[in-house]
Formats: structure tokens, sequence, C-alpha cells
């Protein structure tokens, strides 16, 4: 290996080693799992496609 | 004369310069262009171009535009009628150009976009860029933008816009058109490939067909969503809510939060009714002194069969009949935008209001309590987004955030004190970047969160080890959002 001068780059900040949940978020509770499901079906549910017969429409 | 081949360049002339101070100035061109028609386009060009307080006009004669180029090979080649081949570019000041041209060096600050004028009598407007009328820019409107280099005899001139063409009822139809502002606005603000007018006409000849092809009948909405496919875009279609009452409870999908996220993105969205298409290019304050609350926005959209930047009073109470109703919202998301902004405004939402509460973050929470919490949700390029946070972020934290791997395209959904917001005091109490190729259908635990700040805590999270980083620098208070920082809105064209 040839020599060379190899400078690191480091982030800033604090290394988490142990995964706390109130600090990186996860895993949620059950109440906020439902809370979350709900909200995606509400989602889901208005991004449902258009009615089939807007493909009848001609835009012009 | 545009029926006259000859007329339309009669000599090798480089151009005219048209100094306009009147009425009967204005009639020159209508009556050069759109001879016997009172064509709308060209009349809103010229509406605006006045409002600019435009005083000379320079016609680059014998313009070979490739839009126009791409139509004419394809489709006006092949009619009996000659059709001539190259177009007159309209060039906007609001100085009085000289004799020669002599001070146009010295107009840069002066030019106020072009306008190409086609060969069509019937419908003369080409591509133009021409910037938001000063009554818009004087607002706090938001507004899709992208900026273009222009070259006219030596000089080089630039200009802020969003890309509007008209329809020439031939070979582009209203959703051709739309397509085309779309898609322009894409090449020149994020990159994307440029595309011209034919390879928009064969990308929308699959999907549901619903009529002649050539001359075009016009487009379905299947066939819309078809050419955005082949060109590279992954749009989905967006029901609009039948009332304004419907609209407010959908919430996260009601019209007016819907369309803002892709404004803020850059990514103008298409909208389509019974019987036409055009673009929303922008939204402000109905009323400035109120809040910025989801009622009190107006919209502004390109309607290539009517022109730019027209305001859309009521989108439920539409006067002209073409418009009504507002059926569906189609955003243009680039390649690698898997995850749309409603979701990503929800997985931020969640994972700011979560870490506020765990953190016991008092302004955030009493926001939050009090209903004064707003959210504004952008898409951005990575590297726009971190060069702009040097600015606005304390150094460490702006150092984290460049450090950071990211993938092209990222979410960031900002949470705000409203009341601040409405002061237009900065106003950001947390935000968290969303990794925009994550899967559309993540949930609340799924690692998509790329960082996350919420006042003077700031993560970081790797994805690849799964290393999480923890930064506490000293809270600024409320810092400014990220969205119109000068990076995320500088323009300029890249290879794709």
């Amino acid at each position: 290996m040839p020599n060379a001068i190899v400078k690191q780059i480091s982030f800033p900040g604090r290394r988490i080693e142990n995964r706390n949940p109130d600090e990186i978020g996860a895993p949620s509770d059950a109440a906020s799992i439902a809370a979350f499901q709900e909200a995606l079906e509400e989602l889901a549910e208005a991004e449902r496609l258009a009615a089939a017969d807007d493909d009848l429409i001609r835009l012009a | 004369m545009t029926g006259n081949l000859s007329a339309w360049t009669p000599d090798d002339s480089p151009g005219e310069i048209l100094v306009v101070t009147s009425e009967g100035d204005w009639d020159f061109l209508r009556h050069r262009y759109s001879p016997g028609h009172l064509n709308e386009p060209l009349e809103s060009v010229i509406t605006l171009a006045r409002e600019h307080n435009v005083q000379s006009v320079v016609i680059e004669k014998r313009y070979i535009d490739r839009d126009y180029r791409s139509q004419h090979s394809h489709f006006y080649g092949a009619t009996f009628t000659q059709h001539p081949s190259v177009c007159h570019r309209l060039h906007f000041f609001t100085n009085n150009i000289e004799d020669q041209g002599s001070n146009l060096g010295d107009s840069t600050l002066a030019y106020r976009g072009y306008s190409v004028m086609r060969p069509l009598p019937t419908a003369p407007v080409g591509r133009t860029m021409i910037p938001p009328p000063p009554s818009l820019t004087a607002t706090d409107a938001q507004l899709c933008l992208a900026r273009d280099d222009v070259h006219l005899w030596g000089h080089t001139f630039k200009v802020d816009a969003m890309p509007f063409i008209s329809q020439d009822t031939q070979y582009l139809r209203c959703a051709h058109a739309s397509l085309w502002m779309i898609l322009h606005h894409l090449h020149l603000r994020h990159g994307l490939t440029r595309r011209l007018p034919h390879e928009i006409h064969i990308s929308a000849t699959g999907g549901s067909v619903i009529g002649r092809q050539l001359p075009s009948d016009g487009l379905s909405p299947g066939q819309v969503l078809n050419s955005l496919a082949q060109l590279g875009i992954q749009a989905p279609r967006i029901p609009v809510a039948t009332t304004r009452e419907e609209s407010r409870g959908r919430r996260m999908h009601g019209l007016f939060p819907l369309v803002a996220r892709y404004v803020n993105s850059q990514l103008p969205p298409l909208v389509y009714s019974q019987s036409h298409a055009w673009v929303i290019v922008g939204y402000r304050r109905s009323d400035p002194a109120a809040s910025w609350a989801h009622d009190n926005v107006t919209l502004i959209r390109h309607d290539d069969a009517r022109g730019l930047y027209l305001i859309v009073e009521d989108p439920w109470k539409e006067s002209i009949r073409a418009y009504k109703p507002w059926k569906s919202v189609i955003p243009p998301l680039p390649e690698q935008v898997y995850l749309s902004a409603e979701r990503a405004e929800l997985l931020g939402q969640e994972r700011l209001e979560k870490r506020a509460k765990a953190l016991g973050a008092v302004v955030m929470n009493e926001r939050l309590e009090s209903k004064k919490l707003v959210y504004r949700t952008y898409a951005c390029r990575s590297h726009a987004f971190k060069s702009g946070t040097h600015a606005r972020l304390p150094e460490e934290v702006a150092s984290l955030y460049c450090l950071t791997h990211m993938p092209r395209w990222v979410w960031v959904v900002e949470a705000h004190d409203r009341d601040l917001l409405d002061l237009g005091q900065p106003s950001l109490l947390g935000e968290v970047i969303i990794d925009a190729t994550a899967s559309n259908l993540s949930t609340q635990d799924d690692e998509v969160v790329i960082a996350r700040r919420v006042g003077e805590d700031v993560f970081m999270f790797g994805f690849d080890h799964a290393t999480v980083l923890q930064l506490v620098s000293p809270d600024p208070g409320p810092f400014r959002t990220g969205l119109n920082s000068p990076s995320v809105t500088a323009h300029g064209r890249g290879s794709p």
C-alpha cells in the first residue's frame, strides 16, 4: 500500500449507542400506531383514482 | 402577413425595434401576428408586457425555435400550405432601445423576457418566458419560476419566469400544452431532460384514446398520465373535492394545501376539468393582512388558451365553462421521488410532534396545543438544501446536514409558528428531512428520516450502519425557512 496522508472526516455531534425510543422516535406505542394507520387510510381514501368515467373526458 | 410565406421573412434583416408608447403601437403586434382574430394568449402577453411598463420590443426575425421546429417537422411541413419553419421572437424591455440596438449591452436590468411568435395566425404564441407581473411579485406570492439565459445579437439576458405556450388546436391541444409547460419548467428549474412537442405528442398516444390523434381531438386524463410516465414523471391523480366545505374536511388533501406542497417544490401541478386542462403556477394569500390559513389562499394559473399568471377567483365558482368543474390534480413527481408530499408530511409531522413531546419543547408543544403550529412541505434537490443551510442555521448544524448522506431528492417538512409566519418573521420551530425514495407505504417507524431538528435538538440517522448522531446546538429561537433560501431558489439548467 503506498504511503499517503489520509485524513478522516467525522460528523459533529454525539453518537447514540443505545437506540433510546425517546431519542430516535421509534418504536411507537399501539395507540399512536393505530392513529397513524387511520391517517394513512384517510390519505389512501382521498388518493383513490378518480371515477373511471374520467377517462372518457376529452381535454382540448 | 403570417399567411404569406415570403412576407414572414421578406429579407435578411436581423430584426426590428418597436417603440411602444400607445395602444396603437401594441396594435401593430396584434395585426401582424394575429390578423383578424382576437387571440387571448397574445392579448395576455401584451397585457403582461404593459404591466411591466415595457417601452421597447425588439423583434428578432428568423428565429429558429426548437419547439416550433418540432411541430413543423412532424406536422406543418406536411400540409399543402407552406408554413415558414422560422419564428419571430419578441424581446421586451422597459427602456428605450436605441437605433441599431446600440444600448442593448446596458439594458440587462430592463429586460422583461420574450415571447416566440409562430407563423400561425390563429395560434401565434409559442414558447414564452415573461416574469410574473409586479402586482404578484409585490405580494408574498409563492410562484414556480425558472431561469432562462437568453442570447440576442451578442448580448446575454436573464429571465426568471414560468414557461408558457399556447395550443395550436391541431398538433398541441390544451393537455399537450400544459404538459409542455410543466416539462419545460422541470428542465429549466431541476435539470430534467428538455422535451419537445413531438416527444410529448407521441408519448401521449397511449392510454385511453378518445378521438383522433392527428390532428388531435384532445387527450384523456389517462393519456396525460401515460405521457408523463413515458417521459419519466410518475404522477398521481388526486380528485378535487366538489365543494369548498368538502375540501376543508379533507384536511391534508384539501385543494389548497395539496397544490401548495407541489408549488413549494417547484413541481407545478396540472389540473383538469370536464373539458380543459391548465397548470397551477403559484399561490398567494387572498387577503395579505389575514392569516396563512388554507382558506385564505388564491391560486394562480397558466391557461394555454387564455394566458399567463391568471388569478383563480374561486375554484368552485368558476365563471368560464371550460374550467367547470375542477376534477383532479396531477402533480408531476420526478423519478426518484417515490414518496408523495402528503405521505411525507404525515410522516414528518408524526416524527416532529413525537420528539417535541419527548423533549418537553415548550414553545412547539404550546403552539401545537393552541393550534398555532402550521406545516410546510417541499421537495428539493439535496445539494440545494445543503448549501442553503449555512445562511440560516448554526454552523455546526449546517455542517452536520452537509456531511450527511442524502439521496438526490429529499422532502423537507417544516413546523412553523403561525403567528410569526403571518408577521413575516423567522418562524421555523422544527424540521425533518425525509428520504424521497422511501416507500409510499412507509409507516411511522420505518427508516425514512435522514435528519430532524426540534429547537436545539438535532439528530442525524445513518441508513447503512444504523448510526445515530445527536447534536445539541444553542437554540437560536425560531429560525428561517429553507423554502426560499437562495440555493433552493437557484435556477439553471443542468444535465439530468
